[in-house]
């Protein structure tokens, strides 16, 4: 049972020898003096019944207390992907159809752990008419790295959205421009509410997109 | 397997150092007193576990440390057993601290060359007390906060070095933001080093000595324990017996029944060993069992010994629960404040002793006196000392725990405080998880615009002097002035107008039989005369339903609509019977009995009861509450409550408070946040 083995990729240097040596004497020792000592003599089916329930028993007690801290540590593992929120941007008549993108903080309740929030800043998106009765509305989070994408119009570059981490860039439509090199997918365009745009009101649900893939997969 | 286990050997020494540590040599063989070190090895890895895990989830600071543990025993699955464990764990932890401390005293365990190891033992038992008091306040309730200002004020008085002492402790001159950032580097960052540090110390020098052989066990030795046992149980008895009344009824069978077990237990057991004397005697002579390794017998009793703490601890999270009271508030007096149980006698010790004497003197020289221990005990009469020193010490702990307990047991007014205690830490989490949720600010605020908190708060304060409310001062405790004024129990519900409509009651000091109003009272005339007395009961009934319908209170918002004609009869006949003296509905003058009861009229009667519109004149002791004018307009005092204030006095009073089910049945009112209620407001709209 003691590691007196050498086939072993290091040279046998003598203390590790010795050392290796003095554990199996020591072990091989222990034995004996186990058996001759003052105990009961091994169970003749050879199973270590004493051996066995310490280690079982000594494995369930530390279980106990680590399975009740992983189950609580990994807790946001169990919570689900949350619906978004919703969030009022603006009036309808604000927006020019055919105007430019519009940048807007998004601002609603939230709860965050233990806080209820009353009209929290939550994050940027880009509103822009683009018919009588339609708005587009693109999240500011890249859909790269999650950096905050920037709507320019410069030059003869024309308009444009770009991001100043990785240098994505998005056509006016969201989709991926030409010089773009990192992002695998277009911008990610927030559900604008129908029935409140009747209403002439532009509301979203602002929710989180994974980022670095090609598909669009809330989070 | 063995080639890879060779590998990892060679360059790390892993298979010597599990054989040093499994094969010790314990003379005499494994035994069940020396499991203690490991069950306390066992607790500390419990609470290093729990510990960084209950670290992901805690916030330390003023306005989210309550907050923060709030939302993980609520809202978190398993949170209240997370805690829970590491709460009653450092319980078990100082139990068994002592035990361990006992059995080493007892074993002589802490003689030469083992001097450094006792006190190495010392500082653990020093570290895990500092550890108990850092890790009470932390959850910021008022329990924590108001136990740790307790604790840090005697810091505070510490000769010479107090004030610096506690300024550093608590990072400034008040508890706050600092205090809760301090206490929680103190106790999950410098205690737990220092904790590993003296352990690691603790178990080389266990090592390097090897256990202390106890003395081996023969049937004299064993008489000497069993009757040592009955005699302090048979004391333990007699002081339980004496002190029996002051026992509250519920504690009562376990503390008859537990120590009467335990005393019958001894009483068989020294029983038997005198009547198998001569046969235990004989085995005295057979030879005993020589040493054994640590692996695995001591290994297994050491093991059951933890399991058996662990089912203690797992019984208590379970059935006894961990606290969390309302969260800190320096302007809420908490008269339930308390320290753990192991401070308890700390504490009892200072209603005795002066500060500086009860908090320093006393324990610094118990402790001194313990610490000196390894050089008394050298000799066999020093040891003897040191044993009976123990003993006292102990027996002092434990009397002392008791005599605070049993105060608290047995004081009217510290039952009503726990109570009170209760009630706001059982509301806030109501309020907490209602539909306006927890603000920025903290969950204080929530408590402090709650009418059913603040309510009979501030009733107990300006109201219960003269009057009373179900026989109590509102919050539960027992008036002490005699009742001078109306019991205010279900003010201007059927029940009271009833009343209000009898000659009896109405001069009974429930109603205004105490106040000076009922000397050439018109009212009790009336009352007695035939005029009233001739009106058939279901009259007087109708009236006494419609005056409180007066009220709208909401609890009697059903009974009200489904009596409406009832009600109607009652307000023809309370205008027919009653506008000679009272204002009823723009009929007759007097003391206004329009809205009588309601939040409107409950609000300027409190205000000012002197007003024309109430008793005007007559008026005999009721302050006027709002501010006060002279007969020239001009002030001449302000308000002594605000109308917050008597608001929440008068909501309480109607019973008008948020409660949960309200908001059930209509979600779409509430703060849209997760998913789904998102999904059902959108829906409504």
């Amino acid at each position: 049972m003691a590691g007196t083995d050498t086939d072993d990729d290091l040279p046998d240097v003598p203390m590790s020898d010795t050392l290796k040596q003095s554990s199996a004497d020591q072990l091989k020792d222990a034995d004996a003096e186990v058996d001759k000592g003052g105990h009961p003599p091994a169970r003749s089916d050879g199973f270590p019944r004493r051996e066995f329930c310490s280690i079982a028993l000594g494995g369930a007690i530390v279980a106990v207390p680590t399975v009740v801290g992983l189950r609580v540590a990994l807790s946001p593992l169990f919570s689900g992907a949350s619906g978004g929120i919703l969030a009022r941007l603006t009036t309808l008549d604000s927006l020019a159809v055919g105007g430019p993108p519009q940048a807007f903080k998004v601002i609603a309740d939230k709860s965050d752990a233990w806080t209820t929030y009353k009209d929290l800043p939550l994050g940027l998106v880009y509103a822009q008419r683009v018919a009588e009765r339609d708005v587009v509305v693109f999240s500011a989070s890249c859909p790269h790295a999650g950096c905050a994408v920037e709507y320019r119009n410069e030059g003869d570059r024309g308009e444009h959205y770009y991001c100043p981490c990785h240098e994505s860039s998005f056509k006016t439509d969201g989709s991926l421009a030409p010089d773009n090199t990192q992002a695998k997918r277009g911008l990610d365009t927030l559900e604008v509410i129908e029935e409140k745009l009747e209403q002439g009101e532009v509301w979203i649900r602002f929710q989180k997109f994974k980022a670095g893939i090609s598909e669009k997969k809330a989070v | 397997m063995k080639p890879l286990l060779n590998w990892i050997d060679n360059r790390t020494g892993i298979r010597r150092f599990t054989q040093e540590t499994l094969f010790e040599n314990i003379p005499g063989g494994a035994r069940w007193r020396y499991v203690w070190g490991s069950t306390l090895t066992f607790a500390i890895m419990v609470q290093f576990i729990t510990g960084i895990m209950l670290w992901m989830f805690y916030s330390p600071s003023a306005n989210s440390a309550w907050e923060s543990v709030y939302h993980l025993q609520e809202h978190v699955k398993g949170g209240v057993w997370l805690r829970g464990i590491h709460h009653w764990t450092s319980q078990f932890m100082i139990v068994l601290l002592v035990l361990h401390l006992v059995q080493v005293v007892v074993d002589g365990a802490y003689k030469a060359p083992r001097e450094f190891n006792f006190w190495f033992g010392l500082a653990l038992l020093a570290v895990t007390m500092g550890l108990g008091l850092t890790g009470y306040l932390l959850p910021w309730d008022q329990k924590g906060y108001w136990a740790t200002e307790v604790a840090t004020n005697i810091v505070g008085n510490t000769p010479v070095v107090g004030d610096y002492l506690k300024q550093i402790l608590i990072g400034g001159n008040e508890a706050g933001h600092h205090t809760l950032t301090r206490f929680f580097a103190l106790h999950a960052g410098v205690l737990p080093a220092l904790l590993i540090g003296l352990i690691v110390l603790h178990i080389y020098l266990f090592r390097k000595h090897g256990i202390t052989p106890a003395p081996p066990k023969t049937a004299s030795s064993a008489r000497h324990f069993w009757w040592v046992a009955l005699f302090v149980m048979v004391f333990a008895m007699a002081l339980i017996g004496a002190n029996w009344e002051d026992f509250p009824e519920a504690s009562r069978p376990l503390v008859g029944i537990v120590p009467g077990i335990c005393t019958g237990l001894c009483l068989i057991r020294v029983v038997y060993l005198y009547v198998r004397k001569k046969r235990l005697e004989e085995a005295d002579h057979r030879p005993r069992p020589g040493d054994a390794y640590f692996w695995p017998d001591q290994v297994l009793r050491d093991a059951i010994a933890c399991a058996v703490v662990l089912g203690g601890i797992l019984f208590f999270v379970g059935q006894v629960g961990t606290e969390l009271s309302a969260p800190a508030d320096p302007s809420e007096n908490y008269s339930a404040a308390r320290p753990d149980w192991y401070f308890m006698s700390l504490f009892a010790l200072l209603k005795d002793f002066d500060l500086i004497t009860g908090a320093f003197v006393i324990p610094g020289v118990v402790a001194t006196i313990v610490f000196l221990m390894p050089f008394i005990g050298r000799k066999r009469i020093g040891h003897i000392f040191n044993l009976v020193f123990l003993v006292l010490v102990l027996g002092g702990f434990v009397h002392y725990t008791l005599v605070a307990y049993t105060h608290d047991w047995t004081s009217e007014e510290h039952q009503a405080a726990v109570k009170a205690a209760h009630r706001d830490a059982d509301r806030i989490k109501v309020l907490a998880t209602g539909p306006a949720g927890i603000p920025p600010e903290g969950a204080i605020t929530l408590l402090r615009n709650d009418a059913l908190t603040q309510g009979p708060r501030l009733f107990s304060q300006n109201c219960a002097s003269c009057h009373s409310f179900d026989g109590h001062d509102g919050m539960g405790k027992p008036r002490k002035d005699p009742q001078s004024a109306s019991d205010l129990q279900g003010f201007a519900s059927r029940k009271w107008s009833a009343g209000i409509l009898h000659a009896e009651s109405f001069a009974h000091p429930d109603y205004f039989g105490g106040t000076k109003l009922i000397e050439k009272s018109r009212m009790l005339k009336y009352l007695k005369s035939d005029i009233f007395l001739d009106l058939p009961s279901e009259e007087v009934h109708s009236m006494a339903v419609a005056l409180s319908a007066e009220a709208e209170l909401k609890n009697q918002a059903a009974l009200d609509a489904a009596d409406r004609s009832l009600i109607e009869e009652g307000r023809e006949l309370l205008a027919i019977e009653c506008t000679e003296c009272h204002t009823y509905h723009g009929e007759g003058e007097g003391i206004d009995l329009t809205g009588y009861g309601s939040r409107e009229w409950q609000l300027a009667f409190v205000r000012d009861p002197s007003h024309e519109r109430f008793y005007g004149k007559r008026n005999d002791r009721m302050s006027v509450f709002g501010p006060k004018y002279r007969e020239d307009g001009e002030l001449e005092r302000p308000a002594q409550l605000t109308d917050r204030e008597i608001g929440f006095i008068v909501d309480w009073l109607r019973g008008e408070w948020y409660e949960p089910s309200a908001w059930d049945e209509s979600p779409s009112e509430g703060p849209a946040i997760t998913g789904d209620k998102q999904e059902e407001s959108l829906a409504a709209e």
